[in-house]
């Protein structure tokens, strides 16, 4: 397997070369500066954004830009990768959003159309129309089950809750399934991470939820907790008693210890997660830029969608933020790193 | 402005009825006036306090789900709150404020063994949407409940404004009309009363002046 990778080495010069094109932080702090949301736009459209912002009737439509975007992403890979199921894996994420979309609006009779996003890796008509007929044959073992669970169960019991967690639960499944059998171990370690800085969040959010009982914590927190970490469930349920800074303490030694012990003291002060969230986005970003050292591979690619994730992150926050007036202290608290 | 009538005393006690009717309807009136307007004060104290607190509460939670909505895509807010898990029923009842009927709201929570309020999963979902889907489910109920006291603000002004003209029509138009009819007559039938009575004399006089 090893030996063969220098098939990758087109794709991944591709992929270096529009790393370039990436918002640097200086536009991003132009973006931040600017006076009102039209301002911002127009720094953008000075960027390789230009030719989309220019569609763009108004500033409110940014969504269009930003959703076309991601899908440009996975057709260019598709053209330059010499396996492009690999880096589907991570546009599944897209099909599993129009998954549960299109299962609840199956099951209130609504229609969901214009909120699909063009980026999976199923085309969403075609998502449409099987989630009408329910045929899951298109769809991953893992996330078919899933659906097919979570479409049963919601029509005896009407939780919705129940299908978010269902497939995203599935979801990971699947992604550390299919990455440990290629033997990928950047991502497979990219996603374990992710999963544990999630699980994390969850256990903060549940143990809110709960009131600081601990019953309910161990009761709700099953549900919500995603597979494929390194942090285990019982690792989790285990401290379910004990205060968060003893759980953050005990993860201090880690690789994301720092972003634990810092995004659990904020909070503890302001009961917002705003600043974890940040921390764990930079933590994600930060790994992958480890990418940068390896020639040849998949992870570049990923990197590079990562990258563009991240971009199209900033962005929205920028244009939310300066749409609706927020001052430029609060935008910059969320922002994220930049890649570039 | 009088009441064209004839002068006539079937007339005039009729008037006087009228007139003895009209003053206690306007006693009457008034004193509902004053209690209206006195239940209306407290409702609209109440109602400010209310409004005061869920608007100010409701900008909050706006607030937050606008930070959430810029850390998340549109879609997947979309997605995250299309289905509703709770589910409130509202019930329409009566309430009987002095005569005045307006609405009473009851509802309860038709939920199953909730034991969270979030319709969504927490794996692609920022948590500063928690916090503001929590405050709106908060809110809901005091939303109910300043519906209830506006509209019943509302249906109260109405009644009080509708109160007052009448008191007003009563006291500036009906009784002084009422009033100075009865005078008239009263007058009238005074001086019909004079006339005859002159009348009388002048024939007196005259019977005798000429039985004489």
């Amino acid at each position: 397997m090893r030996g063969a990778k220098t098939e990758y080495a087109y794709a991944v010069a591709r992929v270096r070369a529009l790393e370039t094109g990436l918002l640097d932080r200086s536009k991003i702090e132009r973006m931040v500066e600017a006076k009102d949301a039209d301002e911002a736009l127009k720094v953008l459209g000075e960027t390789p954004y230009a030719p989309a912002v220019g569609q763009l009737q108004s500033v409110y439509e940014y969504e269009v830009i930003l959703r076309q975007e991601i899908a440009a992403v996975r057709e260019l890979f598709r053209k330059i990768s010499p396996h492009p199921e690999l880096t589907d894996l991570f546009f599944l994420r897209y099909d599993v959003l129009n998954l549960k979309l299109l299962i609840k609006g199956k099951l209130l009779g609504q229609e969901v159309g214009e909120f699909l996003v063009p980026a999976g890796t199923i085309p969403p008509e075609k998502l449409a129309a099987a989630v009408a007929n329910s045929n899951w044959k298109e769809l991953p073992s893992e996330l078919a089950a899933a659906a097919r669970r979570a479409e049963e169960s919601l029509a005896e019991e009407a939780d919705p809750q129940l299908v978010d967690t269902l497939l995203d639960r599935a979801y990971y499944a699947h992604l550390t399934r299919v990455l440990g059998e290629r033997g990928e171990e950047f991502l497979r370690t990219l996603v374990s991470l992710q999963v544990d800085l999630t699980n994390i969040k969850t256990f903060i959010r549940v143990r809110h939820v709960a009131g600081g009982d601990a019953v309910r914590v161990r009761e709700l927190l099953p549900r919500f907790f995603l597979p494929g970490g390194r942090l285990t469930l019982d690792y989790f349920l285990a401290q379910a008693e004990e205060p968060l800074t003893a759980f953050a303490d005990r993860l201090a030694k880690d690789s994301i210890g720092p972003v634990v012990g810092e995004g659990v003291a904020f909070w503890q002060r302001e009961k917002s997660l705003t600043r974890y969230e940040k921390l764990a986005d930079d933590f994600l970003l930060a790994y992958v830029k480890k990418s940068r050292l390896i020639a040849f591979g998949a992870e570049p690619l990923v990197a590079y969608l990562w990258a563009k994730e991240n971009e199209i992150k900033l962005i929205r926050i920028i244009l939310v933020g300066k749409i609706n007036g927020l001052p430029a202290a609060e935008i910059r608290e969320r922002l994220r790193d930049v890649y570039a | 402005m009088e009441i064209r009538v004839n002068p006539t005393r079937m007339e005039l006690n009729r008037l006087k009825r009228r007139l003895a009717m009209a003053q206690r309807g306007h006693k009457l009136l008034k004193d509902k006036r004053d209690e209206l307007m006195r239940q209306f004060l407290v409702l609209v104290k109440k109602n400010k306090e209310l409004r005061e607190e869920v608007e100010e509460r409701l900008a909050g939670a706006f607030r937050k789900f606008m930070l959430a909505r810029a850390v998340m895509s549109a879609e997947a807010v979309e997605e995250a709150i299309m289905y509703p898990k709770e589910r409130l029923e509202v019930k329409l009842g009566r309430q009987n404020i002095m005569s005045v009927h307006a609405p009473k709201l009851t509802w309860e929570k038709v939920s199953r063994e909730t034991e969270s309020i979030y319709p969504y999963g927490f794996a692609e979902t920022s948590a500063e949407l928690d916090d503001s889907i929590s405050t709106l489910a908060e809110l809901l109920p005091r939303l109910l409940e300043l519906a209830e006291v506006e509209k019943a603000v509302m249906l109260l002004a109405a009644e009080i404004e509708r109160t007052r003209r009448r008191v007003n029509a009563l006291e500036y138009v009906m009784i002084p009309q009422l009033a100075s009819t009865v005078r008239y007559i009263t007058m009238k039938l005074d001086e019909n009363e004079r006339a005859s009575l002159t009348r009388l004399m002048k024939v007196k006089d005259i019977v005798r002046a000429k039985g004489v």
